[in-house]
């Protein structure tokens, strides 16, 4: 088991992940109750942080949205689910289409609670779309909102 | 929220395909409260405070940008004009400014730091003379520094001893720099109607009604409007327009959501996205090819004006629909040598200067990086500045000139400045002289249109 983080660190690290929209308040009750969790006293931290309102989770929110594109071939949505599986990437939706040999997928993929950094993940599939011969993008959701939503 | 596939691969092909990405954030700080003692004093606290500021600048940008997968192609700083900052240093001590700000952009890690800057469209003050007279050893001494001179307005009019003074000051900078094809000219910059919240270098700076430190940020895109324009196909104007106002649209919004994070990251306030399509000489990502999509042989063509109208007017709808913060300069930038299709239009002699002036008066910015024979008379080139100055003035409007008289070299010959900057064919001027006309100095008054209230 890693050392037990100070509560400054945990600060930051929940600022981190809730982004710069963040109250005070939000941040010192995920503080509060991470301390309380590593006491042993706590709830389960994951169900707090996904209960909180959908637009203080979506200012900062770590969500991606993937999308895969190549010839179909075993082994594409294998590879896809195994990376995110290991580094513990909730799929939120996925939807999947055959176009005549054209296997296409896009996944929205939470990274709360994930053990990676987008960059890392990048990297990933990059070798898995390197070694299957197909296109894999991932992007940050942020993005898609800014892009497309008013 | 749930995502249509549409929107996804709307947005994949813009960051992936069209590899759309930011031109430029651009921190704007305030040298204000700075002065006190000597030059060398004030000197090491500009270093300072640059330094202070802008320390995590870099850093900051690129993180974000690999996190939102959105490059960034350059992280600059605009500082407040340094004619208003330091106006009692004499022009020796508004020199060694120079120099710190020079040492504090490379202690950051930035390629160029503007606002080495004075703004005299009703006058100039004895600080404001200084800096101007000390411009060829400044800007021409320092590899970072860019400098920029407002010389009319359409509140005030033009200044016509100032113009004049810029003409003198542009061929004395080329012959300071003459054996880098008169590079310290690229980083010169006279303005009418010099907006204080402009990202792009060489003409930013931090103006006076700023706050002390802010983030704004210039959206790019060429390449991005390019591709809409090829694939609207035979649409008729207006459809292509709204093609052209929905790119914008992404565009700029991709601009606002990184520079706000940048921002919100460093703990200091956004200014404004600055919705201008700015030109790389890399191929496609040019301004030219997108005028020449619309459907012109070859910019220069008649309809070139026409269509530079439509595009710039796309841009700005797209731009204001999708941000409450634009400001700078939002046009389209046509510069001749940073753009490889124009520089060819010039080359083929398919676009003049007049061409370009013409162009001028339906927002592009200006007459910029125009490399000229290096015999062409200081009382010339003032004269082009006041004749851009005239269209900024009566139309409300920014307008710019960078000249560059390249020394030993005429028609037919090529200044070459490499990476961002370039190669400049230089360009054909008239040679009737105008002389008697800009010696006469004096302010040539606003027009009608800009005594408003």
């Amino acid at each position: 088991m890693s050392p037990r983080p100070d509560s400054d660190d945990i600060r930051r690290r929940v600022k981190r992940q809730l982004g710069p929209d963040a109250t005070t308040e939000m941040v010192e009750s995920v503080v509060r109750r991470v301390e309380a969790l590593s006491d042993g006293s706590g709830e389960d931290l994951s169900t707090d942080l996904r209960s909180m309102p959908p637009e203080q989770k979506d200012a900062g929110g770590d969500r991606l949205i993937i999308a895969v594109f190549g010839v179909n071939q075993p082994g594409i949505m294998a590879g896809v689910s195994q990376i995110l599986s290991r580094h513990r990437c909730n799929i939120l939706d996925i939807s999947q289409k055959l176009m005549q040999e054209f296997f296409t997928m896009i996944l929205v993929v939470d990274l709360t609670g994930a053990d990676t950094t987008f960059e890392q993940l990048q990297q990933d599939f990059d070798k898995l779309g390197n070694s299957l011969g197909i296109k894999i993008y991932a992007q940050h959701e942020d993005v898609f909102r800014a892009l497309n939503r008013l | 929220m749930s995502w249509t596939t549409t929107e996804i691969l709307e947005t994949l092909r813009m960051t992936e395909v069209e590899h759309l990405d930011i031109r430029t954030i651009t921190m704007g700080i305030s040298l204000r409260g700075l002065t006190g003692g000597d030059a060398a004093s004030a000197a090491q606290r500009v270093y300072d405070r640059v330094s202070e500021r802008a320390g995590s600048l870099i850093e900051t940008v690129d993180r974000l940008s690999r996190r939102l997968g959105i490059p960034v192609a350059n992280k600059r700083v605009a500082i407040t004009p340094v004619a208003v900052a330091f106006d009692n240093l004499g022009r020796d001590g508004l020199v060694q400014i120079a120099q710190a700000l020079d040492r504090a952009a490379a202690n950051v890690g930035i390629d160029y730091i503007a606002g080495y800057s004075a703004l005299v469209d009703k006058g100039s003050t004895r600080g404001d003379e200084d800096l101007i007279a000390s411009i060829p050893e400044a800007i021409g001494g320092t590899e970072r520094v860019c400098a920029s001179v407002n010389v009319a307005s359409s509140r005030a009019g033009i200044n016509l001893d100032a113009v004049a003074a810029m003409g003198r000051v542009i061929k004395r900078l080329a012959e300071a720099t003459r054996d880098r094809d008169a590079v310290g000219c690229a980083k010169l910059v006279v303005f009418c109607n010099v907006p204080e919240d402009n990202p792009f270098i060489a003409g930013a700076f931090h103006g006076i009604s700023e706050p002390e430190t802010v983030i704004n940020v210039g959206v790019s895109g060429p390449g991005v409007i390019l591709d809409t324009v090829r694939r609207a196909g035979k649409a008729d104007a207006r459809e292509l327009a709204e093609q052209i106002k929905l790119t914008a649209f992404r565009v700029t919004r991709a601009g606002e959501l990184l520079g706000r994070r940048v921002a919100a990251d460093l703990g200091i306030p956004f200014g404004i996205v600055d919705l201008s399509l700015a030109p790389t000489p890399e191929p496609g990502d040019s301004v030219g090819e997108v005028l020449k999509a619309i459907g012109l042989e070859d910019v220069g063509a008649p309809g070139t004006t026409a269509a530079l109208a439509l595009l710039t007017d796309a841009m700005k709808r797209g731009g204001l629909m999708a941000s409450s913060s634009v400001g700078g300069l939002s046009g389209a930038f046509i510069p001749v040598s940073e753009d490889a299709a124009m520089v060819s239009a010039v080359q083929k002699g398919h676009l003049s200067l007049e061409k370009l002036e013409a162009l001028t008066a339906v927002c592009s910015v200006g007459l910029d990086m125009i490399a000229l024979p290096g015999d062409t008379p200081a009382e010339t080139l003032a004269a082009i500045i006041a004749d851009e100055c005239a269209i900024g003035m009566v139309n409300h409007k920014t307008t710019a000139t960078r000249l560059i008289p390249v020394p030993g070299k005429t028609v037919g010959d090529v200044a070459d400045y490499g990476g961002l900057m370039g190669q400049a064919p230089i360009m054909a001027v008239s040679t009737l002289s105008p002389a008697r006309f800009i010696s006469r100095g004096g302010q040539i008054p606003q027009p009608v249109t800009g005594v408003r209230n």
